[in-house]
């Protein structure tokens, strides 16, 4: 499937997606001054990943991290910006007292993992295909005795959604005692809202 | 290709007890939008409570095993889902008299629990971090809802938003340790062999994991939440969380914990380790682990300190039990460390004085809050001390729980909290740790001074008209049945010992595969 990428094609490609990524992820932390623009870069740090698993024989890894993060959450993430916007964020001095956390700890995290994988490199197969899609749906669903069970797993977290929509609509929903949305839209109406 | 299938009467026999608590967390949540607002509050607690029951009585007939080393049941974990199932259905009969006197405008809440309950036995039936994962994340959604039932109330939003935001991000911690150790082993399964040369990186997913679980059981310094997401919560919801997340998170701590010692000895064999087991603990793995109880023991300490101190001064029965729980947190990771810990060479890790220890507090705390839901009246502001006094002799039925209850949380004899005291002391003595078992032993006492404080308080002769609005049914079954459980399994505590639980004794079984 991605044959031509081991050829010479291979290294333009994931030196583009690396240094979109970098060019990203310095633009979002020291350039931008907006937090809607830093959200794009983050998109497209995300994106620049996800062609980079690709890269490594796992499309679907790099199909979900596009759906996923660079889809779901980020929309989330725009959403919640905008909803919260009130203009003054740009007037927000970029660092704190609360950055120096905010530095420490992926500096930390990141000097002991490079200690760790520096000095034990982890040994991978790149040509090996590793997130496709068959492999993954047949041990998800893999119903035999000496399977790993996934699929009990994969209901657990049907009930961990179901929990998740109960646990939001409890705590967000405006008026509890008013089953219907249109009734909700009248009261609105009715205190002169607009 | 004819791979044989997984038998399904064998699955569902195992899972029985959690799939029975699901359907009536399931038929609550169904129904839920057919009934009015004051059938809601008189049926569906009833549905849950008999599923949470009915899960609880079908625990005698659920055979030991496990299912593709995902989950398991064995001796301690039969009980400690027991101890989950029958928090939650007292939890339940305590959120009934809360949000039916709130006139309560929804049933969710109900199933809500029922849910967390399910999440929470599968964090303890877990033997596969993917599954404790997705059980802890059932468990912690569920509860944060739960927090912020009341939401006409700032301290509810506070304790909510708190919990929420704080809860994510050692979520989030958890699950990072969790890809390294899958990283450093190649499998999510409790106690894997490493790979050569990924020891490091086998150490600091493992930390990462058990920081992300400490958290979750409130352990100083990772207590800050609790206060505050518990004085949030209604007086019910309190016990429940403070009995089921602790018996979760205590049981994935332990059982990970085991099954590192058995590992680092070199005696797993693979397949999922009951958590009964006795593991033979090398010198080599005891050198490997000793580090890891230090500090588990060091936390523990602080832990009793600071939760014994702090609730002195509280005046909320909601915060006291909030700091309350830390000082037990505390005494629990005395339990856990301690095994580790020997004087010379090899030890036998057996932590049956844990899975003691929890499944009391688990029963008391939700007794007790539940027991306090009924007496604090009209509102939840009732939790105060000084609204509680001389309650206990308008209401003698609740005044005698309660006392039972808080006997137990500071270790009076007639109740389980006695034994499980006695036991870690009795650890700390016999590992040569007396100076530490004289201190834990003296701030015990001052933890003795508040509960005993409290209990003046109900019983005081201030001459007051009961501040109830009465009790269901089900409060007082429930309530009644928990303490006597509080007493019967202190008087008989070999009822625990089903085959294979040593409560103390060293009986060194090799770490055996389960069947």
């Amino acid at each position: 499937m991605f044959e031509s990428l081991n050829g010479a094609l291979g290294p333009i490609y994931f030196w583009t997606f690396a240094v979109m990524a970098l060019a990203s992820a310095i633009s979002l932390v020291f350039i931008c001054r907006h937090p809607l623009s830093a959200a794009l870069n983050l998109i497209g740090v995300m994106l620049s990943l996800a062609g980079i698993y690709a890269l490594l024989h796992s499309p679907f890894l790099g199909v979900l991290q596009v759906l996923v993060y660079a889809g779901a959450i980020m929309m989330l993430v725009v959403f919640v910006i905008m909803v919260l916007n009130q203009a003054k964020d740009h007037q927000v001095p970029r660092f704190d007292g609360f950055s120096i956390i905010a530095i420490i700890l992926p500096v930390t995290i990141g000097f002991s993992l490079v200690g760790f994988l520096g000095k034990q490199a982890l040994k991978a197969e790149p040509t090996a295909v590793r997130a496709e899609i068959q492999p993954i749906s047949a041990s998800l669903f893999d119903l035999t005795a000496a399977g790993p069970g996934y699929y009990i797993l994969f209901e657990l977290i049907g009930v961990l959604l179901l929990v998740a929509v109960v646990a939001a609509v409890l705590l967000a929903k405006r008026r509890l005692d008013d089953p219907t949305p249109a009734a909700e839209e009248k009261k609105e109406d009715a205190h002169g809202h607009h | 290709m004819a791979a044989e299938i997984m038998p399904t009467a064998s699955l569902l026999a195992l899972l029985a007890p959690v799939i029975l608590l699901l359907v009536g967390g399931l038929a609550a949540l169904g129904s839920e939008p057919f009934l009015d607002r004051k059938a809601k509050h008189t049926w569906l607690p009833w549905v849950v409570a008999l599923a949470a029951v009915a899960g609880l009585v079908s625990l005698a007939w659920t055979p030991v095993g496990q299912v593709h080393g995902l989950l398991a049941l064995d001796t301690a974990r039969t009980w400690l889902v027991g101890a989950v199932l029958a928090s939650t259905a007292i939890g339940i009969a305590g959120l009934q008299q809360s949000l039916s006197r709130d006139e309560f405008e929804g049933g969710e809440p109900y199933a809500l629990m029922a849910f967390a309950g399910v999440g929470a036995a599968i964090m303890v039936m877990a033997a596969d971090l993917l599954a404790l994962f997705v059980g802890l994340e059932i468990a912690s959604l569920s509860i944060y809802a739960l927090v912020g039932l009341r939401r006409d109330r700032l301290d509810s939003h506070e304790g909510l938003f708190k919990y929420f935001i704080m809860g994510a991000v050692f979520s989030a911690i958890f699950l990072y340790g969790l890809a390294m150790t899958y990283g450093a082993t190649g499998s999510t399964a409790y106690g894997a062999p490493v790979i050569a040369g990924r020891e490091k990186l086998l150490l600091l997913g493992h930390a990462l994991v058990i920081l992300g679980l400490l958290f979750k059981v409130g352990a100083v310094p990772f207590h800050a939440w609790s206060p505050d997401a518990y004085t949030g919560a209604p007086v019910a919801v309190t016990g429940f969380m403070g009995s089921v997340v602790k018996v979760g998170g205590f049981a994935a701590l332990g059982a990970i914990w085991l099954n590192a010692s058995a590992t680092a000895s070199g005696s797993h064999v693979g397949g999922v380790l009951p958590l009964d087991a006795a593991v033979t603990l090398t010198a080599q793995g005891a050198a490997l682990l000793k580090p890891f109880s230090m500090i588990f023991l060091v936390l523990g300490l602080v832990s009793v300190v600071i939760g014994n101190f702090s609730a002195l001064r509280q005046v909320s029965i909601r915060r006291l039990v909030a700091f309350s729980s830390v000082a037990h947190a505390g005494y629990m990771l005395f339990a856990l460390a301690l095994p580790v810990l020997a004087d010379q060479g090899t030890s036998t890790v057996q932590l049956g004085s844990l899975w003691y220890y929890l499944v009391g507090y688990a029963v008391a705390t939700a007794g007790a809050l539940t027991a306090v839901a009924a007496l604090s009246g009209k509102t939840d502001d009732g939790d105060q001390l000084h609204l509680l006094a001389g309650q206990g002799r308008t209401q003698p039925f609740y005044g005698l729980v309660l006392t039972i209850f808080v006997a137990s949380f500071a270790g009076l004899p007639p109740t389980i909290g006695f034994l499980g005291k006695f036991l870690i002391f009795g650890d700390l003595v016999g590992k040569g740790y007396v100076v530490w078992a004289i201190v834990t032993m003296l701030l015990a006492i001052v933890g003795a001074a508040f509960y005993l404080k409290l209990l003046v308080s109900l019983w005081s002769a201030v001459g007051k008209e009961a501040a109830s609005a009465g009790s269901s049914i089900m409060t007082r079954w429930t309530v009644a049945a928990a303490a006597i459980a509080v007493v019967v399994l202190m008087a008989c505590p070999d009822i625990l010992t089903r085959p294979g639980m040593a409560l103390a004794g060293p009986e060194p079984v090799k770490a055996a595969q389960a069947p």
